[in-house]
């Protein structure tokens, strides 16, 4: 029991000791070596709470029986003398902390009278419980008293460490919304920096270090420490010195757990003060390029509030459909941009229906339809008009003044419409215009220039204006893609650009721009032929020249098949692919679709078969030469014919010259020439070259044969 | 089956006691400590979001996406590094390399030589930006342009890199961003997709691209990427067949969404009203495609501005012009592919050639978008999917050599809606091989896009299979130094 009586007796002279300190509080000094008791006051605070509650809660049940209740008793009184123990310890720390610098004003004296009000009232309650446990009614109104106090003196505790508002949900951050030329910098850049990162610990409730960075007035006040700043000097400036300092430095701000300034918003601090640090100057005053102007710019939220309401859901629903598009800025915003499609629907009462929402509309895109100068009476009623794009539609300059009635207009889009000069003019009035698309207007140089001096504040977009450097004509191409034909074929050349001429020659040369004949319907090409072609047109340079080879190939066979299989890899479609008319092109790779068939090791043997039998006079084989890729000619060729497969004799036979070293890859016919010969049957022969050259890189390896085409006339 | 099912349930075993309950009620309150938000903002955004309207108020309304496939090199592009030169053909440092992986074609190199671009660099424009001498026309643009030095990327070979930058994961089949965004902000033309993509080829090397990279994933389908082709036909399926009119079409699709309309009374499918929107809008598309893929009106102005090249069905100048001319249009999300910037040998000379393909057509797209005051509100983005090594791959010729992938580092450029100009963004090491200065991650990249587009990627979610996925996943941070 001693150690009861103890503990009561220390409990009195606690509460002796708190009255002393708490009426004297003011004239009390706190030696150092004491002031890191007043740092556990987080830590022990926590204990007086929980029992408290406990014993306090334990009031309203009750045991029933007599004897649980008597050990429910002792134990209570136990809980009541160490929560009101506590609870001394607790103020105690609390009053010595609240010495330390940075905490005043009237939550830290709510914060304390209602702590020394609960020590008392504990020790009360321990010293009646006798009492209180018979009225029982009594104590439990007490206890909810009591439990209100330490709920009220938790909060304004709380509201200490973590700043007012902190129990309730917090809001969305409310940034203040100014126009970029009105904004200043302190007010509107500045201050809600030091707002969001610093204002938790200097404001007037708690003031660490004696610093409130509330206004301009705390501001250049400073703290404890000294002035915040030098105007102009940020190298020896208090502040910036702080945010600078290695993170593990204890004076570093903000401190460790607490949000950190982003290199922007240091950045931003250090070029407002190396500017002066001025409290009143404007954002727009700055010189534009200014690095505090653009960086400032960033953090503004320029978007414009809009003090108009909203318009009913189901109006912008009505007038909604697949060639008008009317959508909100933002969620919240009341505003709209009406987009316009389909010229051929176009017509002004279109328009006219937009005017019931004509407050609402900030942004109107007509690009490209036929909008005339009288519809500009009606688009002029769109008072709230942001931005304006009448790009490539049918207005003149005459009624271009209508728009002057848009007092907010900030963006026009005139390109492409023939607007002059002296309907341009008339925009000057228009004082917030501040961009200006005039790209593709009838206007000249000098004409362009008097608008801009007169017009200072307008940017004009000119855009690309012709450098008078001609440039190149891309060749001319084939209108079909047919380049082998049967009897005859139209020679049709196209380009793409307007207005082109075409020449051409077939006799190898290239083409002239005076000599060569022009491209004209009508021409047609009857043998093997290479055309070649060149684009001219005035004010660009002629193209390159390009070359299309046109075959000839009379006598497709009724019928045809191998003798001997092609090599496995390179079938393209079979037997068919010799007459497509389709080129392989210049790729042989195998895994792509191609049309080359190949032979390697064995024989290329063909059968072709005529129902009607036909005069022949020769054979061309459109072979992929390539020594890199092992594609060689045939080692050589025999041309046989006959009236049927049994009775054939040899036409032709020749050995195809052999590419050397330095030649390139290419693609060409190997003709086999012969006496004209009638006939029904035709076996063409070719056979692969055995051993390739000894500089090539397959040497002594069989070569590939590569054929995508047969001719035969 | 009764009895089945009665025994299933009596056989509640300890890991589904455990999973059903102690582990709910646990990941709760840990979730809640480990995450604040949690309870504060609910998880109720999936929910709340409504498609179609921004979050707040966008700085640009579409998107033009000019992805290089095959990843361009960043050296002999955009990243300036005398270094390289200087220490041609000397080893690459570990101190530098500090055990990056490699990919298969040059983990069993065993000798990494530097090697500096074989092109100069000049310095253009009032940003001063470095510029190699392959993009003469990009260089005239640099003051309108926010190059970005300091990419990175997960992934080291292309597909996956790529399909992590068109759709935030690297396995595909997750909604492409043009999805995302058709999605979040919905079409702004009725008679066209909302997402179209167009691809081409260059002479280079080249790596594939394949349609789940314009997938709408889990999203409703009227969100895919619709793939426009240089041929006669540039939308597949599109054309009425032979013998049938317009007319015709008119009657077969009232009576299709008559039959639908009482399937979807029945079912409550809601992927059969999506069919039915992508019918009607396969209707109109008929009289607005033709319109937009004739370039035969366009003037020799544009044709000059574009190259003649731009005429040519297929090339990557005809598609930048009907870039233009479908984002003119209303169309959200024009995605570009190029193929064949993978150069892992021969780099210089392929490396003109691709260049020389899209140099132009690339900054006469934004000249374009300038003078019709639709840069304004209009993102465009040129890049590829990583980047490429300093050092060469294969025997190292001073005109003659390759480089191997570089997921470490590159460079893209983005410019319009929202972004500021004349801007080079990041710092790479003298090396040229890592970040030294504002690195900005792939989810970034997207972060940033939808920021810029008037989305939230922390609120644009769309709740798949139990859970709720982003096109961030559960990273990216906006980078707001580049947006002006």
């Amino acid at each position: 029991m001693n150690l009861k009586k103890l503990a009561e007796n220390l409990l009195f002279a606690l509460n002796i000791y708190i009255a002393f300190i708490a009426l004297f509080n003011n004239s009390l000094y706190v030696p150092n070596w004491l002031l890191p008791v007043g740092r556990l006051h987080p830590v022990v605070l926590h204990f007086p709470i929980v029992l408290l509650i406990l014993t306090l809660i334990s009031v309203f049940f009750r045991l029933r029986n007599e004897q649980h209740r008597q050990i429910q008793y002792h134990i209570s009184s136990y809980l009541l003398l160490l929560a009101a123990l506590f609870s001394a310890i607790t103020v105690i720390t609390g009053l010595f902390l609240s010495r330390e610098e940075g905490y005043e004003g009237n939550t830290l004296t709510r914060h304390m009278w209602t702590g020394i009000a609960i020590v008392f009232v504990a020790s009360f309650i321990y010293r009646i419980r006798n009492w209180l446990w018979k009225k029982v009614r009594f104590y439990k109104i007490i206890s909810i008293c009591s439990i209100f106090l330490v709920a009220a003196t938790g909060h304004y505790g709380a509201t200490l460490t973590h700043g007012e508002g902190f129990l309730l949900p917090r809001k969305e951050k409310e940034k203040q919304v100014v126009a970029f030329e009105d904004a200043l910098v302190f007010d509107h850049v500045i201050l809600p920096v030091v707002r969001d990162k610093c204002a938790s610990c200097h404001n007037p409730r708690k003031a660490k270090g004696s610093l409130v960075l509330q206004d301009s007035a705390s501001f250049v006040k400073g703290g404890k420490t000294g002035k915040l700043f030098v105007p102009g000097q940020p190298e020896i400036s208090l502040l910036l010195e702080r945010i600078h300092l290695p993170d593990d430095d204890d004076k570093r701000m903000p401190p460790p757990g607490k949000p950190e300034l982003t290199g922007q918003e240091m950045e931003l601090l250090e070029l407002w003060i190396r500017g002066g640090a001025g409290f009143s100057a404007k954002l727009a005053a700055l010189a534009p390029g200014d690095s505090l102007r653009e960086l400032a710019g960033t953090f503004l939220d320029t978007q414009e509030p809009f003090d108009f309401p909203a318009a009913k859901e189901e109006t912008v629903q009505q007038l909604t459909n697949n060639d008008r598009l009317i959508s909100k800025l933002s969620r919240e915003s009341p505003a709209l941009a009406v987009k316009m499609y389909n010229s051929v629907a176009y017509t002004k009462e279109k328009l006219e229906e937009l005017l019931v929402l004509k407050t609402q509309v900030v942004s109107l895109d007509l690009n490209k339809l036929p909008v005339k100068d009288d519809d500009l009476k009606i688009i002029a009623r769109f008072q709230n008009l942001r931005r304006l794009n009448l790009n490539f539609t049918d207005i003149t300059g005459a009624g271009l003044m209508e728009l002057n009635a848009l007092k907010h207009l900030r963006n026009l889009y005139l390109s492409g419409a023939k607007v002059n000069y002296n309907g341009l003019k008339s925009l000057q009035a228009m004082p917030k215009l501040q961009q200006l698309a005039i790209w593709s207007n009838p206007l000249t140089e000098a004409e362009l220039e008097t608008l801009q001096k007169e017009n200072p504040k307008i940017t004009f977009i000119t855009g690309y204006r012709d450098d008078g450097i001609p440039s190149k004509l891309i060749p001319p191409r084939l209108a079909e893609n047919t380049v082998v034909f049967n009897d005859t074929l139209p020679l049709a050349l196209e380009h793409p650009i307007y207005g082109v001429d075409i020449r051409y020659t077939t006799d190898g040369s290239d083409p002239d721009s005076i000599l060569s004949p022009l491209m004209q319907k009508g021409a047609f090409i009857s043998q093997n032929t290479t055309v070649k072609a060149k684009a001219y047109k005035d004010g660009w340079l002629s193209s390159d020249v390009s070359a299309f080879t046109f075959f000839k190939n009379e006598h497709k066979p009724d019928s045809m098949y191998f003798l001997a299989e092609p090599f496995e890899n390179y079938r393209g479609d079979g037997v068919y692919t010799f007459f497509d008319g389709e080129l392989g092109g210049m790729n042989i790779y195998r895994y792509t679709k191609n049309k080359w068939v190949g032979f390697r090791n064995g024989n290329l043997e063909l059968m072709f078969l005529y129902n009607d039998p036909a005069v022949v006079q020769s054979v061309g084989l459109h072979t992929y030469i390539s020594s890199g890729e092992q594609a060689f000619p045939p080692e050589h060729i025999e041309v046989w014919g006959g009236a049927n497969e049994r009775d054939m004799k040899l036409l032709a036979s020749i050995k195809p010259l052999m590419p050397q070293e330095k030649d390139e890859r290419e693609v060409k016919i190997i003709n086999v020439g012969f006496k004209p010969e009638k006939v029904a049957c035709l076996k063409v022969v070719a056979k692969p070259l055995m051993k390739q050259p000894p500089w090539s890189r397959g040497k002594g390896e069989p070569a590939m044969l590569m054929i995508d085409e047969i001719l035969v006339n | 089956m009764n009895r089945n099912a009665m025994e299933y349930n009596l056989n509640l075993n300890r890991r589904r006691f455990l999973s059903r309950l102690s582990v709910g009620l646990g990941s709760v309150a840990l979730g809640s400590l480990m995450i604040p938000d949690l309870f504060r903002r609910g998880g109720d955004d999936a929910e709340a979001f409504v498609p179609g309207v921004p979050h707040f108020a966008p700085k640009a309304k579409r998107v033009i996406y000019l992805s290089q496939n095959g990843a361009p090199s960043q050296l002999e592009s955009f990243d300036y590094k005398p270094k390289l030169r200087e220490m041609m053909g000397m080893e690459l440092p570990e101190s530098i390399r500090r055990g990056q992986r490699l990919t298969g074609m040059t983990s069993g190199q065993s000798s990494f030589p530097l090697i500096g671009s074989y092109y100069d660099f000049h310095q253009y424009g009032e940003s001063r930006a470095w510029v190699s001498d392959l993009f003469p026309h990009t260089s005239k643009i640099v003051d309108d342009i926010c190059i970005i030095r300091s990419m990175y990327t997960e992934a080291i070979n292309h597909d996956p890199a790529l399909t992590f930058f068109q759709t935030g994961a690297q396995q595909g089949n997750l909604p492409s961003m043009g999805a995302w965004l058709s999605y979040g902000l919905g079409s702004e033309n009725n008679n066209l997709p909302a997402f179209t993509v167009l691809l081409s080829r260059g002479k280079g090397d080249a790596q594939g691209v394949y349609s789940k990279l314009w997938s709408n994933g889990f999203l409703d389908s009227i969100h895919q990427g619709i793939q426009f082709s240089d041929s006669d036909d540039p939308v597949l399926f599109l054309k009425d067949p032979k013998g049938m009119d317009r007319q015709n079409r008119r009657k077969i699709l009232d009576h299709l969404a008559q039959l639908n309309d009482i399937t979807y009374k029945e079912f409550g499918d809601p992927e059969i009203t999506t069919k039915v929107q992508q019918y009607e809008m396969a209707y109109r598309m008929q009289t607005a495609v033709p319109d937009i893929m004739d370039l035969s009106k366009e003037p020799d102005s544009i044709i000059k501005l574009y190259g003649p090249d731009c005429l040519i069905p297929g090339t990557y100048a005809a598609n930048c012009l009907l870039a233009r001319k479908l984002s003119e249009s209303g169309v959200r999300f024009v995605q570009l592919y190029h193929q064949g910037w993978d150069q892992h040998s021969n780099l210089p000379n392929e490396m003109a050639g691709q260049a020389k393909d899209t140099d132009q057509a690339s900054a006469a797209l934004i000249t374009d978008l300038k003078q019709r005051g639709l840069l304004d509100e209009t993102l465009v983005i040129w890049g590829g999917e990583f980047g490429r090594t300093n050092y060469s791959q294969g025997k190292l010729q001073h005109d003659k050599y390759g480089r191997d992938h570089h997921p470490r580092c590159f460079s893209i450029w983005m410019t319009g809606g929202g972004i500021k100009s004349g801007m080079v963004y990041g710092e790479t090491d003298e090396f040229g091989y890592n970040i030294v200065k504002n690195p900005v991650h792939v989810h970034d990249f997207h972060a940033t896009m939808l920021h810029l587009l008037g989305l939230d990627h922390e609120r644009l979610i769309y709740k798949h299979l139990g859970r709720r996925y982003r096109l961030t996943d559960v990273a990216g941070h906006v980078v707001k130094d580049i947006i002006a």
